[in-house]
């Protein structure tokens, strides 16, 4: 009985707290209670909204370019709500889940996807000030100047493989969340990484053999 | 350097910020969640649908003979002479609990056995200048600390219990004091209205015009009815708008469709038969009878609080439900959703 007011006084004090902007207090609910809460309150899908919209807009902007990026993020939202009865509760993190839904969007829009990749490709570098080297110096030198090499790799690379590398590089997924985003084995999420760095490796003259069967 | 931190810090680059446009998806999302649901609805959802709204509905099906039976209620023995002075009506802003119940309409009183089972609760406010009522339906099955109430203070083991339970366990009485435990308002009337007592409010009113839009046969209810427009006596109107698995599709959004159609058919039919003295006492008798009023003495000032409800007509009441969530460690029941509550309880606290 403790425990069970304990836990409740716990939640309402959370709700309690969570005016307009108070995003430290929201974050104490968890995605799962969220969702389970929209199937009474619909709208309360939004406060799912406000959380993950900002970060599945970057990822769908990296892969897509910003035009097509915004839709992507709706798209997502509405097909998340409408399955959201589907949503197994048990997993208290829905980053999985949403990335899920907007790999299999992103995937509708290949050539989209290998446009900005050609693009990125050819393009100057001309992200960042020119006149500020110094932000630079560090690893960024490597980076923006393997950039054309990546885009080319990331174009070649298979679909299937693609999205599990940019899940785990750019989506910080872990290997079990990507497994459960695209509804694979763990044992498969592995193997189209490893496939998929070495194409990455390769095609930024990386010849190491210390990371060849890495993991 | 790592390929996938090359990787990383090249996605930086790719990278763009949010627009302030993203709002949009957000509206789009939002006009989802608010309207078209393209889906059918899942057994657990019409579950907590019906929770959340029938309250709301039932509600209705209350005020309506509360306010009426209020209105234009004269104490008999007082006579239609207009010319003497009534009780005062109450002044300044109050609230009110409504609850209907499944009793019988004589088990209503304290010293009537089980006071049936509350089906529903609602809250009304009237603000001071009584201009625009608010009405706040109350989830039965909403948990609040358990209240000692006066009489029977039996005191549950988990030291909560479900809201609706309060009226059972204490009546009115104790129903009001679970109120305002929840809510932390100040409870100034408490009016009970049975189930039974409303079909007898029905039949005085010699039944209401109904359309039925398919066959109903259902046992459990006792209800055979062909489709077509019928005169619905008191049992079988009370029996059409409580049905459920027989009729519709089943869900509780067509058993309240049902109730909202009822409404209106009794408001319809209380503006028609209720200038017919006759139809009038017989239907004030009804109602007398199904009411139970808290404080006890407190008939006359309601009545005269009612008078001038309908003397200042003012808009239709706004009718909002508690805003409520799963309850966290009883996942059958809900929990007030305190920081939503609060901003339909700062009216109920208003002038």
């Amino acid at each position: 009985m403790t425990a069970r007011s304990f836990t409740h006084a716990a939640f309402t004090h959370a709700a309690s707290t969570q005016a307009p902007g108070a995003q430290a207090a929201t974050a104490q609910i968890c995605d799962a209670d969220l969702i389970q809460e929209s199937r009474t309150r619909p709208e309360a899908f939004a406060l799912l909204f406000d959380r993950y919209a900002d970060m599945l807009f970057r990822y769908s902007s990296r892969r897509l370019g910003p035009e097509v990026a915004e839709d992507m993020v709706g798209e997502t939202f509405l097909v998340a709500f409408s399955r959201r009865d589907s949503y197994d509760i048990a997993y208290r993190d829905a980053r999985p889940w949403l990335f899920g839904i907007l790999t299999k969007l992103i995937s509708r829009h290949h050539r989209t996807e290998a446009a900005r990749y050609r693009a990125l490709q050819r393009s100057p570098l001309d992200t960042g000030p020119a006149d500020c080297p110094a932000d630079e110096v560090a690893s960024g030198v490597t980076a923006t100047a393997s950039r054309p090499a990546l885009a080319a790799a990331l174009r070649t690379l298979a679909a299937k493989d693609r999205d599990v590398l940019l899940l785990v590089a750019w989506g910080d997924l872990s290997y079990a969340e990507v497994a459960r985003a695209l509804n694979i084995p763990t044992g498969t999420v592995r193997s189209r990484l490893n496939r998929a760095r070495r194409k990455v490796r390769a095609a930024l003259g990386d010849t190491n053999p210390m990371h060849q069967e890495e993991e | 350097m790592d390929d996938l931190a090359i990787l990383r810090e090249v996605g930086r680059e790719f990278e763009h910020e949010p627009p302030a446009t993203l709002v949009r998806q957000r509206q789009r999302l939002l006009d989802r969640a608010g309207t078209g649901r393209r889906r059918p609805w899942s057994l657990m959802e019409r579950g907590w649908l019906a929770l959340v709204l029938a309250g709301t509905v039932t509600a209705a099906l209350i005020i309506t003979p509360a306010l009426l039976l209020a209105s234009r209620h004269q104490p008999p023995d007082r006579g239609p002479a207009s010319g003497e002075r009534p009780t005062a009506a109450p002044t300044g802003p109050l609230n009110l609990l409504l609850v209907g119940h499944d009793g019988d309409r004589t088990s209503g009183s304290a010293d009537g056995g089980s006071p049936g089972r509350s089906d529903t609760m609602m809250l009304l406010h009237l603000p001071a200048d009584r201009r625009g009522a608010t009405i706040l339906s109350i989830p039965r099955d909403t948990v609040v600390k358990a209240t000692g109430c006066p009489g029977n203070a039996r005191p549950s083991v988990t030291g909560t219990e479900v809201i609706g339970a309060a009226y059972e366990r204490g009546g009115l009485a104790c129903a009001v004091k679970s109120v305002e435990t929840l809510t932390s308002l100040r409870v100034d009337y408490g009016i009970a209205v049975g189930f039974s007592g409303f079909a007898g409010m029905v039949d005085a009113l010699g039944g209401v015009h109904m359309r039925i839009p398919q066959p109903v046969h259902d046992a459990k209810a006792h209800l055979d009815l062909p489709a077509g427009q019928h005169l619905l006596n008191g049992r079988q109107a009370l029996a059409y708008v409580r049905a459920r698995s027989s009729l519709g599709d089943g869900s509780d959004l067509s058993r309240i469709a049902r109730q909202q159609q009822f409404v209106r058919a009794l408001a319809a039919r209380a503006r028609e038969r209720l200038s017919d003295p006759r139809r009038l006492v017989a239907f004030l008798k009804a109602a007398g009878e199904a009411a139970t009023v808290l404080p006890s003495d407190s008939r006359g000032e309601l009545f005269a609080l009612a008078r001038t409800l309908m003397k200042a007509s003012g808009s239709s009441p706004r009718i909002v439900t508690l805003p409520v969530r799963i309850h966290p460690s009883q996942p059958n029941r809900l929990a007030m959703d305190r920081a939503a509550a609060e901003r339909i309880l700062a009216i109920f606290r208003g002038r």
